[in-house]
């Protein structure tokens, strides 16, 4: 009895291509994807900045200088590989904010001082590769825990849940939603009636647009509460990006929906959009630690430019002025999956 | 006589080979009860749908009020009410809250919103979420829905298919209340009782052709043939051996020949001429029956085939 449940169960997922591909594909083209940022020799890249005399490091051994700071291989494990950028002390920050490095090493006479956040796995895997490579321990490496606000781990975190939030909102909100109401025949039943088509995606938007503004509302309070996280730059442009990043979701989503009428393929689809840009996109570590090749790609996905403008304005304090480029691509997006989306929508 | 509500003209949808409607020309006048009967793959949700505007015909033309869907989408939706089959709602919206939605989409307000779900018998259930509705509940909702803008055509495509006769009479009962109003009917169904319960008209489609139309009394007329003699013998019907008033009568054989029927203009007269034959033959007659002739006997004898079977 068992066994024949077992057989019927296992027909029922071997004769659906979708759940085929979610079950035993996604996983590998997910490892493929992953492997090729974290293995080989590109991939455990540790990046960290240094500011001020760089004398200590051509003096050690191991220390290897190259164009714009040094690079600290033959390490244990032999994979990991240490790149220390000499910088500026207002890029350093900069890129920090960015996570584009994940601690600074300040050279003063006073010593070697480290500002990283202790709550930061990537800071602790530098930092610890950084000691080993200066072997013995020079006695002046003190730590500095960064407290300063736009600079900690969880100021990089919390813009990106936002613009994660945008993404799946609208996903979901939109695409799912009316891949579900063409499988009930209710979007036929709706469009039959006098009502502009038009009309119901633009209710769509909007109500998707007021419940990003309350996701967003929600996070910075609670933000604000426990991580003291404020808004450094202008709220227009915290607004107005918002409101892109939702438009540019919404133009994906209507492209997504725009003729299955089944939810098995919806639910495919949906992890389709949504996974490589969540795991590319920088949302939870920066998407350079892919390969350098891939950045320019990287950074112009809709979940990359919406999350980097919020960091940009929550962070680094921009304006509207300095989100603009972002804006506009986002729009950009939206308008071409969404128009493209239109043109091969299923009404009926 | 006033103009036809709805008309087609040499109307042609094909789906690949399939030829869902073949050169179809139809006119109905306003405050007709149109039943469209065939079994499943007949054509007639294709019809119906061409007739909705919601499926465009490859040739031919539609007209309704003698407006084309072409030039006047807007203001012919306005005018039509529709259900189509097993349309499912927003879940967790109540039955008010869905009736709210569809007046707004049609530009109506909601005045008339209590009397539309006492209409439908809803008035109860105004509170309860679709979800939680029975067949028969979500049917009378769809109903609701395409009753609220006053429509003056209602095209309903199967609107009580997989309901239990209760359920069905009450849709039927509903769509006899409004029928004062002049309402067009079109309804589509392969129950015979329905079509024959409601509709002043029938149309027989089969293969993407109308096979007849008519009163039920006119297609019964027509065929000439008013009762059915049902049979089974103990061995199979041999037709050979049958004197000529019966020879010419068409039977019709089932099981192995063991169970037969026929259509037929007087009992009276055939009945006592096929028992004599029975008995020559030496048959031993397991069952016998008399009775009036319905559609489906028409239809069967029409097509080869019952309204309710499959293709």
């Amino acid at each position: 009895m068992i066994r024949q449940l077992m057989i019927a169960q296992f027909k029922t997922l071997t004769r659906e291509p979708g759940v085929l591909f979610w079950v035993f594909g996604f996983p590998i083209v997910i490892a493929w994807v992953l492997g090729v940022a974290f293995s080989g020799d590109q991939v455990s890249n540790h990046q960290i900045g240094w500011v001020g005399s760089t004398e200590r490091l051509s003096q050690t051994a191991g220390f290897v200088a190259e164009p714009g700071g040094f690079r600290l291989s033959g390490l244990q494990p032999k994979s990991e590989v240490l790149i220390i950028k000499v910088l500026s002390p207002e890029v350093a920050l900069l890129q920090l904010k960015r996570g584009q490095i994940s601690l600074i090493v300040t050279n003063s006479p006073t010593g070697l001082t480290t500002q990283m956040d202790l709550k930061n796995q990537e800071a602790k895997v530098s930092f610890l590769l950084l000691k080993s490579g200066l072997n013995p321990a020079p006695s002046d490496l003190t730590v500095e825990e960064v407290t300063s606000k736009g600079s900690r781990y969880v100021d990089f975190l919390v813009p990106g849940l936002m613009a994660l939030g945008v993404m799946n909102s609208c996903i979901w909100g939109i695409g799912w939603a009316t891949i579900e109401l063409r499988m009930k025949k209710l979007l036929r039943r709706m469009i039959a009636t006098p009502m502009p088509p038009a009309a119901l995606l633009f209710a769509q938007f909007a109500n998707r647009f007021l419940i990003s503004l309350l996701e967003l509302a929600v996070l910075l309070t609670f933000s604000y509460a426990y991580f003291d996280l404020t808004i450094q730059g202008s709220w227009l442009a915290l607004l107005v990006l918002v409101f892109a990043g939702n438009l540019a979701f919404a133009g994906i989503a209507v492209l997504m929906a725009s003729r299955t009428s089944s939810t098995t393929v919806g639910n495919g689809l949906v992890n389709l959009v949504t996974m490589p840009m969540m795991i590319m996109s920088g949302i939870f570590f920066s998407y350079q630690n892919f390969p350098s090749w891939s950045w320019p790609v990287l950074s112009h996905l809709p979940l990359t430019l919406l999350a980097d403008g919020l960091r940009s304005v929550i962070n680094e304090g921009a304006g509207l002025v300095d989100v603009m480029s972002s804006v506009a691509f986002l729009v950009a997006t939206g308008l071409v999956f969404g128009l493209a989306g239109l043109k091969s929508f299923k009404w009926y | 006589m006033s103009s036809p509500v709805i008309e087609l003209k040499g109307v042609v949808k094909t789906f690949g080979d399939l030829v869902a409607c073949d050169n179809l020309n139809l006119s109905l006048n306003p405050g007709e009860y149109v039943g469209l009967l065939g079994p499943n793959g007949a054509g007639k949700t294709t019809l119906v749908e061409m007739i909705e505007g919601v499926q465009q015909p490859d040739k031919g033309e539609i007209r309704l009020f003698g407006k084309s869907w072409d030039t006047d989408k807007r203001h012919l939706q306005s005018r039509i009410g529709l259900s189509f089959q097993e349309t499912r709602f927003f879940d967790k919206l109540t039955v008010k809250e869905t009736v709210k939605l569809f007046c707004s989409l049609y530009g109506k307000d909601t005045h008339r919103l209590g009397e539309i779900l006492d209409q439908v018998r809803l008035g109860e259930k105004q509170n309860t979420w679709t979800q939680d509705l029975s067949g028969g509940q979500r049917q009378r909702l769809a109903l609701a829905i395409a009753l609220l803008n006053e429509p003056e055509i209602l095209l309903l495509d199967e609107p009580t298919t997989g309901l239990d006769p209760n359920s069905r009479r009450d849709i039927w009962e509903i769509l006899q209340q409004i029928k004062p109003q002049g309402t067009t009917l079109i309804l589509t169904t392969h129950y015979m009782e329905e079509a024959e319960a409601l509709c002043d008209r029938i149309l027989f489609m089969d293969h993407g052709k109308i096979l007849a139309d008519g009163s039920l009394s006119n297609l019964l007329k027509q065929a000439g043939l008013s009762e059915v003699i049902h049979f089974e013998l103990d061995r199979p019907f041999e037709p050979s051996t049958l004197p000529s008033l019966l020879s010419e009568l068409p039977f019709e054989l089932q099981d192995r020949r063991l169970q037969g029927k026929v259509l037929v203009d007087s009992v009276t007269e055939v009945l006592p001429v096929f028992l004599g034959w029975v008995q020559s033959q030496g048959y031993e007659l397991k069952e016998l029956q008399s009775r009036k002739m319905t559609l489906d006997d028409l239809f069967v004898s029409m097509t080869g085939r019952g309204l309710e079977d499959n293709d």
